[in-house]
């Protein structure tokens, strides 16, 4: 019966130990985690990044009437319309709100 | 126990809120001024440019925390940002911006044409970035001669013109040329004609190859797809740029290795008006060249007596081919067909004429021996311009490669065509007269030769230059377009009926002139400015690099 007791201890701590992987690597994956996001929206925005600045120069091709170069109305009218651009393609892909 | 959990469920709904509080939003935005702009060894423009994105209260959910020590559900960061610079780089790619068939690779903006740079030092008077610059053979390059611009012979990997009857037909469409095949059969006119009797012998020494040989005419195609699509890209020249070398110019080499002056003909000489046999070259009959030159551009108005045609056209080849090329690439671009409305029917021309015609009020000194000096033409007179005048937001832009010493390529320099013109002068080299009536005495000493000699009935042939004068005095002293283009009768003025009149005005029945033998030369003259390359522009092509990204 005492032999029967005493054999309980390992398995005690085979279960603590299980609780520990549990806190040590389950935290561990969620830094990997974080960095993997991270990382992929740092790719994603120089895909848009660039995107953006080949959009920009088209529309300003096509839409002289509309967007300029020189700071006023119209530029801050082209900026506005590529950085919303932006925040539409994040948005699709489930990045911004 | 039961008090600690709430806490603990407070604290994460407490987190929670705080993390869904800021919207996850991003913007970018642009840097307002480039940072550095210069050229790159082709000539092409470039800057560089930054731009910066920049997302806010990015979150990234969390699963495992739930049973870590952290315990949140989710990790906001406030911001997560982006900076990269790019490189834009600009072309002046018109002709190759007009048709997206076009493979790419075949267009350059750099065109074959050599322009000594003394010319970019005088620009035209009124302006600071207009320029004229005169055609000139390319015999060699002369230093001395500012304001003249040369062609050049690129090596093309064999991306011209072929004839769309021998080429596989499935491949016209996708060939370089397909797009220019109409163009090359209306202008240019299939056969080059090399062969053609009207040559006489060429001169290989000076040439450096026969010019009726295959060779030759792969230099005429090639030099023409040059001009109207840029050099291949493969091929470009470069300048030297950090120590690299520059293309090197060789002066009439037997191939181009790697970029030679052109000289692939010259001097044609045509000696009946029959048909196109007229022309220079041996056109095919339905070539507009052909229609042009036979029915408007020369015989139209050649001050020829007695219906005794006899020409001696002095002209040049590249010289023509650079003209219609150009011409034929801006009406393309402009929508306006220069080259199709010469043909037209009278009526047609007139009004055509008459928008694009000026007579010409000077010709300039210092370019007349450029645009004749290889004509041979010692003195030219009756110059007549055709002047073809370009809107300036629609027109061609080309880069144009700038020497010091015709050496090499030492720069490039982009510039809108504004204007083409067309100069035509003619100059008379002898006069046969036939001395019909005894006359007595004039008493000028510089008319003695024709007014003592008293000889009825001879027939003589004059070439000393005061008969050359005199001659020329007696078709009037106006100047051919004048002869050509009476435009308050509405009409054209048939050259035969004037020249008698003003001959017997001035001297009676003595003289008749039986024959006149004219050189007529040609010369090109372009207007051109200088530009800075737009990347905003549709006619020029735009490419973007990235040349870093890094965390801001």
């Amino acid at each position: 019966m005492r032999n029967g007791v005493a054999a309980i201890v390992p398995l005690f701590l085979a279960i603590m130990m299980l609780f520990w992987v549990i806190w040590f690597l389950g935290g561990e994956s969620d830094n990997l985690h974080k960095t993997t996001n991270l990382t992929s929206l740092h790719k994603l925005q120089d895909k848009l990044l660039e995107a953006a600045i080949h959009r920009r120069y088209e529309l300003l091709t096509r839409n002289k009437d509309m967007y300029s170069e020189t700071p006023g109305a119209q530029k801050d009218a082209l900026d506005k319309k590529i950085s919303d651009d932006g925040h539409t393609m994040m948005q699709k892909n489930n990045i911004d709100d | 126990m039961k008090k600690l959990g709430l806490i603990a469920l407070n604290l994460t709904l407490l987190l929670e809120l705080s993390a869904t509080a800021g919207d996850t939003v991003t913007t970018t935005t642009f840097e307002d001024v480039p940072t550095t702009v210069g050229t790159d060894k082709y000539g092409n423009s470039f800057y560089e440019r930054e731009a910066t994105i920049t997302t806010k209260n990015f979150k990234v959910d969390n699963f495992w925390s739930k049973f870590s020590e952290h315990a949140e559900d989710q990790s906001v960061y406030t911001n997560i940002s982006r900076k990269g610079s790019f490189k834009v780089t600009t072309e002046t790619t018109s002709a190759c911006t007009l048709d997206p068939k076009l493979d790419a690779q075949g267009c350059s903006g750099q065109k074959p044409l050599l322009l000594n740079n003394d010319a970019l030092l005088t620009p035209m008077g009124g302006t600071t970035d207009e320029f004229e610059v005169a055609f000139t053979e390319a015999g060699s390059f002369v230093q001395s001669d500012a304001n003249t611009f040369y062609p050049l012979d690129v090596l093309r990997d064999a991306q011209y013109y072929q004839d769309p009857a021998i080429a596989d037909p499935t491949t016209t469409d996708r060939g370089f040329f397909g797009f220019f095949t109409g163009a090359f059969d209306f202008i240019f006119s299939k056969t080059i004609g090399f062969g053609s009797d009207f040559f006489g012998e060429p001169d290989i020494a000076d040439v450096g190859f026969d010019p009726r040989s295959n060779a030759a005419e792969d230099r005429r195609q090639r030099y023409i797809a040059n001009i109207i699509a840029g050099i291949e890209q493969e091929q470009r020249m470069t300048k030297s740029v950090d120590g690299s070398a520059a293309t090197q110019i060789d002066a009439l080499t037997r191939l181009n290795s790697p970029v030679s002056l052109l000289h692939y003909a010259e001097a044609q000489k045509a000696t009946t008006n029959d048909q196109c046999k007229f022309m220079f070259m041996n056109l095919s009959n339905d070539g507009l060249m052909c229609r042009m030159m036979g029915g408007f551009g020369m015989d139209a108005w050649m001050p020829f007596f007695n219906k005794t045609h006899t020409t001696n056209m002095q002209s040049s080849f590249i010289m023509i081919d650079t003209e219609n090329s150009l011409l034929a690439m801006t009406g393309k671009i402009e929508s306006v067909p220069y080259m199709n409305n010469i043909g037209g029917s009278d009526d047609d021309k007139l009004s055509f004429l008459q928008n694009i015609l000026k007579p010409m009020t000077t010709m300039f000194t210092m370019m007349k021996n450029m645009m004749f000096g290889s004509s041979k033409a010692s003195k030219v007179s009756n110059p007549v311009e055709r002047v073809y005048d370009f809107d300036e937001d629609e027109a061609m832009t080309m880069t144009f490669a700038i020497t010091n010493d015709g050496s090499q390529v030492d720069d490039f320099a982009n510039f809108k065509l504004l204007r083409v013109r067309s100069v035509y002068g003619d100059n008379l080299n002898y006069c046969r007269v036939k001395k019909t009536q005894k006359v007595f005495g004039v008493p000028i000493t510089l008319w003695k030769e024709r007014f003592y000699e008293d000889v009825p009935n001879t027939i003589e042939e004059k070439t000393s230059a005061e008969w050359i004068d005199w001659c020329q005095e007696s078709f009037g002293g106006k100047g051919m377009f004048d002869y050509l283009f009476d435009f308050s009768k509405g009409g054209f003025m048939n050259p035969l009926q004037w020249g008698k009149g003003m001959l017997n005005a001035l001297f009676g029945k003595s003289y008749d002139i039986l024959e006149i033998t004219n050189n007529v030369a040609r010369g090109l003259i372009l207007d051109i400015k200088k530009v800075d390359t737009d990347p905003t522009s549709e006619r020029n092509t735009r490419t973007i690099e990235v040349m870093q990204m890094h965390n801001n």
